[in-house]
């Protein structure tokens, strides 16, 4: 009983501040108009989804979020868990700190800022990259404006911009291995690659799949903010997001019952992940996620 | 044998020191141009000349920003939020994440409850009833406003009663033997035991407090009453000049685009939670030592 | 959620127009339309008890004004929303709720004005979302065109008709008068008043070619006559080292990825060759212009030959390295820096170029100096300048549940009659310490003199030959002096002498207007279903096929296939709503 009465404080909360404004889901049916209100704007039905779903590239849209947000998933998991790694690998104290607070630093730019420095530092004529890419020998790149590369540019800095955040994570579970097992395996015989291998590595698992499912409910939000101020005409096709492209196309002029349509299909495909990686989860590792 | 695992140890050693360095070199890069910037005169600024070194060097900025009370005042606002909002969160995280992290065994409908949570973190109303709710409480224009809606954040209630599971059950069943209830277990075993998840989670909290600016914009009635991020949103953005018609407004901006000055603010928007990390980083380390119970 | 960052980006401008719609600079005494003396107290003879008996909502209050003057007695309060910027700066002692406007509204007017919330303005949009969605509507409030067409459908703000027709100053009235009452027109809704223009009536927007001299000099060029003496000026720039430097760091002509901008647009450009598109990157799409044929039947501007041909010679600007190579991933800021770094000599623009982004360059850079010259034409037709700013892009609205439909009217009159009336600086700028202060943005209402800037740069260059200032009023005075302490030495004033001098933007801008050479969109209407619908999409594709065009990536001809595309797509149904809204001049 005491159990279900710590559980109340969370649940009221969440039942007012996060069940409450899902009425507002109904938008997305409706022509929504804000003096008219919720209930009283007029009903559309399906209309707002339809209308995503004719705009002309909506396909090649959908095709760019999913795999800007799945290279990013993947870029967003190992970095930091390598990080993690080769940080826990650090003797010198004061060292470990001084990187693992730098490193996270990139976290609280916004991408305004973070934008304008990689328009400089990846610019084909003055950028310090592409300089560095002519002295090894090979052509300059216009990263910004050329199709091909713009999305990889997008998971590059996007990890690199968050990857420390991410480490926290992993070293905190690193750090709550019981030094026990470590002592065992030294018993063993076993090195640090060794010990790395088998203590630490199966230790922080668990952290790992449930970070990744989590970030499963991610797959169709690429990134408003950073593909929004680095974006361009030029590299539409494959740089546009299903956020950014709807933004464009309709949401300048404040059409909400479009945005919450958008929404409510993420979130759809999102439930749908985050379940069948919870079921798959549970089923074959006898682990529940949460 | 020895020699060669040594060898290959220091190589490995000055390899990973290296590539640590160059990573955090990368990463503190654009905070190195802002630090810059916000010390350069506003003419080698436009001029494009200042990258990693101030140019001209000068405090005005900071000097500037020192007297700006809308800066000082939405820094006290974040500071409250932050004490406010982080202390409930914790409650809340730590509250919702204990019973949570039981076994269905002990806790009827423990999966619904977990479903019940979770289900909060893909769905969400959008603004405008998120709006309308926080307006019927006449949370508007309050700290509370920036405070309540977000008092329970689900993703580190998943993480806590991950780390909770991780704990050897054996300490609590001990408790329980010796009479204690599940607040006891709670408080005396289970939060001593977790405190490097709990500094990390304390962590989180801080930062998305200390970083929410939409909340602020909207529910504030006032600009005087915007927390410190949603302070330097508004003077982030990039001046396009596309529809400009009055030449009275140019004045303006160019007093807007006094990028040394934006840059000084976003710059001291940061140093009050790189203080906060290195902080809670060493009670990370000290959590572990508390941690250490033998299974 | 999407919407939130995306409003959040929304505008950056909106922020600007909303608090500085005001003033397109003040005041004239040339036109002779002096406003109603409503700064004698006298006439605030209380007329009380003779209307009491009705509805509030149909009338004032029982003791109010009657007309465009009076005051109410005892004081009404009327509610208002504002957006505001945080990084902009106020005099000492001034807020945007208590400000000299506010307290001289309260003792000349007896109306209290109330600010319900103020908001940063970039997201004034969404505060004024939530704010319509929960029923609190303030008694009037700024909003943009397509709010303005919402609240109309919606049926919640009040027919101004009346209250314009009984209660607006011979001032405010003749504000708003002038080409073809086009903005009252765009605020009239069945024949009803149910908004009053915040903006438009300006040709502001209208290009002109601003080149470095000192680069001219160099390269031994005289300023162009024609479109071909332009792009021989930019390729020189580009390989005759204008800057003297001994390196091939220059580019001929600035362009950014907006493509149509008052800085580095290519507006002017196009205009050389008698096209006329309009559609920037970062717009809403539904801005377009329309040229009508000779059978009375409107086409689009954009899909003219004239356009080609004006691309072909862009495309070959690029191939030859005159423009910036990286321009379709810059913004407007980025391709300033190139120009104040000295990269690029020569740009088209409108009036605010010399006051930002090359301002400070004359101070800071020494040698610079940028002239002004007004379009040229590629043959021996006249040029014409386009403009964009003809209509509305904001109304101020009263709520239909306001008791005081007429209070706004008050406001706007005294607002309308201390900026341009009578001039009086304090409501305009106030210096403290040294300082420079705008107050003219902290009124709750606002309103203009369309073409008032170039008016003044004539009184001001004829108070110049002349020696007599006494015609100029304070604020033309204060340019007068401005122009003169420029030309006494002080380099800080350089912009303003660009502005107001003989020769300068507004002298130029000016004769555009005195010569006929403004170029119009014949359709004077709201955007139409379909542009509402089709127009960012079509936007984007028409983006991608110039800045593909200009980088060579595509050839010249792909620009019949588009035009083939955008009948296909949505353009005819936009050529058809157009010619059938009888919104066509």
């Amino acid at each position: 009983m005491p159990l279900h009465l710590m559980l109340v404080p969370g649940i009221i909360v969440v039942l007012l501040f996060s069940y409450g404004p899902m009425v507002g889901v109904v938008i997305a049916f409706e022509n929504f108009i804000p003096v008219k209100g919720m209930f009283r704007s007029e009903w559309v039905g399906l209309e707002h989804f339809k209308y995503i779903y004719h705009l002309s590239e909506t396909r090649e849209v959908l095709r760019n979020t999913v795999f800007i947000a799945l290279m990013k998933m993947i870029g967003g998991l190992v970095a930091p868990l390598v990080t993690a790694l080769l940080l826990n690998e650090v003797m010198k104290k004061y060292y470990k700190r001084a990187i693992q607070t730098i490193i996270y630093m990139p976290h609280f730019m916004s991408w305004v800022i973070m934008a304008g420095i990689l328009l400089d530092v990846l610019s084909p004529t003055s950028g310090i990259v592409n300089q560095f890419i002519a002295w090894l020998g090979f052509d300059k790149v216009f990263f910004l404006g050329n199709d091909k590369w713009f999305p990889y540019v997008l998971v590059v800095t996007d990890v690199l911009k968050e990857f420390g955040f991410g480490t926290v994570v992993y070293l905190a579970a690193i750090t709550a291995v019981n030094p026990s097992l470590y002592e065992a395996a030294v018993l063993d015989g076993a090195n640090r690659w060794k010990q790395t291998l088998h203590v630490t590595i199966p230790a922080i698992i668990p952290i790992t799949i449930l970070l990744t499912t989590l970030a499963l409910g991610n797959v169709l939000n690429a990134g408003f903010d950073q593909v929004f101020n680095l974006y361009n005409p030029s590299v539409y096709s494959t740089g546009d997001i299903l956020d950014t492209y709807v933004y464009r196309i309709g949401l300048a002029s404040a059409q909400y019952g479009v945005a919450t349509a958008v929404g409510l299909f993420k979130s759809a495909i999102s439930l749908v992940l985050i379940s069948l990686s919870y079921f798959l989860a549970y089923r074959f590792a006898n682990y529940r996620i949460f | 044998m020895v020699q060669h695992y040594s060898w290959s140890r220091k190589l490995f050693v000055v390899f990973n020191y290296t590539f640590l360095a160059v990573l955090s070199l990368i990463s503190i890069l654009p905070l190195i141009n802002v630090f810059s910037v916000s010390l350069s005169s506003a003419a080698a600024i436009e001029a494009g000349k200042v990258t990693l070194w101030p140019v001209d060097f000068s405090w005005k900025a900071y000097e500037f920003v020192a007297k700006k009370r809308e800066f000082l005042v939405s820094m006290g606002i974040s500071a409250e939020r932050v004490l406010l909002g982080v202390s409930i969160n914790m409650l809340l995280t730590v509250l919702t994440a204990y019973p949570l992290s039981k076994e269905a065994a002990n806790l009827k409908f423990r999966t619904g409850y977990a479903w019940f949570f979770v289900f909060t973190m893909l769905f969400a109303g959008g603004l405008i009833p998120t709006y309308m709710i926080v307006r019927n409480f006449h949370l508007l224009d309050s700290i509370w406003a920036l405070v309540l809606p977000g008092a329970l954040p689900v993703f580190n209630v998943i993480l806590m009663l991950n780390f909770f599971r991780g704990l050897p059950k054996e300490l609590s069943e001990s408790a329980f033997i010796d009479g204690a209830g599940h607040w006891q277990t709670l408080w005396r075993i289970i939060i001593p035991l977790s405190m490097p998840s709990i500094a990390t989670v304390t962590l989180f909290a801080v930062v998305s407090h200390w970083n929410e600016w939409f909340n602020g914009l909207i529910y504030m009635n006032d600009p005087i009453h915007y927390p410190l991020a949603s302070y330097l949103q508004t003077i982030v953005v990039r001046m396009d000049m596309s529809s400009i018609s009055d030449p009275a407004m140019l004045l303006l901006l160019s007093k807007l685009n006094d990028r040394s000055v934006r840059a000084a603010q976003i710059f001291l928007g940061m140093v009050p939670v790189l203080c906060v990390y290195p902080f809670l980083q060493r009670y990370f380390m000290s959590g572990m030592t508390l941690g250490s119970v033998k299974e | 959620m999407v919407l939130k960052k995306a409003n959040a980006k929304r505008s950056a401008m909106l922020s600007l127009l909303l608090i500085m719609t005001t003033v397109t600079a003040c005041s004239n005494s040339n036109n002779g339309n002096n406003g109603s003396k409503s700064d004698t107290p006298s006439a605030s003879t209380s007329e009380s008890g003779d209307n009491k008996n009705e509805s509030p909502p149909a009338s004032p209050a029982a003791s109010g004004p009657s007309g465009p003057e009076g005051k109410y007695d005892p004081p009404i309060e009327v509610t208002t929303v504002r957006a505001v910027s945080a990084a902009a700066e106020l005099a000492p002692g001034e807020t945007f709720d208590e400000n000299i406007w506010t307290k001289t509204f309260e003792s000349d007017l007896g109306i209290k004005v109330k600010n319900l919330w103020k908001v940063n303005a970039e997201q004034y949009q969404n505060k004024i979302a939530v704010t319509m969605a929960s029923g609190d509507m303030p008694d009037f409030m700024n909003v943009d065109a397509q709010q303005f067409q919402i609240l109309v459908e919606a049926g919640t703000i009040a027919d101004l008709t009346d209250v314009y027709a009984k209660y607006a100053s011979d001032l405010t009235k003749s504000s708003f008068e002038g080409s073809n009452d086009l903005r009252l027109k765009a605020a009239t809704v069945n024949g009803k008043l149910m908004g009053i223009p915040a903006d438009g009536g300006e040709s502001a927007d209208t290009h002109l070619i601003y080149i470095r001299k000192d680069w001219l000099a160099n390269v031994g060029l005289q300023p162009p006559k024609t479109m071909d003496d332009v792009i021989k000026i930019a390729l020189a720039f580009t390989k005759n080292d204008p800057d003297k430097n001994g390196k091939n760091d220059t580019y001929g002509l600035s362009l950014d990825y907006n493509l149509f901008n008052g800085w580095s647009g290519l507006d002017g450009f196009f205009n050389g060759y008698h096209a006329y598109p309009f559609n920037p990157t970062k717009g809403t799409g539904t801005n377009l212009n329309f040229i009508k044929g000779s059978d009375g039947k409107v086409q689009w501007a954009d899909v003219q030959p004239e356009v080609k041909t004006a691309l072909g010679k862009l495309a070959d600007l690029f191939k030859q390295g005159a423009l910036y190579p990286e321009f379709s991933v810059i913004d407007g800021i980025k391709s300033g820096e190139l120009a104040t770094s000295g990269k690029v000599g020569m740009t088209f623009g409108s009036f605010f170029v010399p006051t930002w982004p090359i301002n400070n360059m004359y101070k800071d850079v020494p040698g610079s100096d940028w002239g002004i010259y007004p379009l040229v034409s590629s043959d021996d037709q006249p040029v014409l300048a386009q403009s964009t700013t003809g209509l509305p892009s904001h109304y101020f609205v009263v709520s239909k549940k306001s008791e005081h439909p007429e209070a706004p009217f008050l406001l706007l009159n005294t607002y309308m009659e201390k900026l341009y009336g009578h001039f009086d600086k304090n409501y305009h700028t106030v210096t403290v310490d040294g300082k420079d202060y705008g107050e003219f943005g902290l009124a709750p209402i606002n309103g203009g003199l369309p073409g008032n800037n170039p008016r003044a740069a004539v009184a001001i260059q004829a108070a110049k030959k002349s020696g007599d200032t006494s015609a100029l009023n304070d604020e033309q005075k204060s340019y007068f002096d401005q122009v003169a302490k420029f030309e006494a030495g002080d380099a800080t004033m350089w912009a303003a002498n660009k502005l107001w001098s003989e020769g300068g933007v507004f002298s130029l801008q000016g004769q555009y207007i005195d010569n006929h050479q403004v170029f119009t969109s014949a359709y004077v209407g709201n955007p139409t279903p379909t542009m509402v619908a089709k127009g960012p999409s079509l936007r984007d594709e028409e983006v991608k096929m110039m800045t593909s065009i200009i980088m060579g990536s595509k050839p010249l001809d792909s620009f019949d296939e588009w035009a083939a595309n955008w009948l296909a797509s949505g353009g005819q149904d936009i050529l058809n709503e157009v010619n059938a809204s009888g919104m066509v001049q």
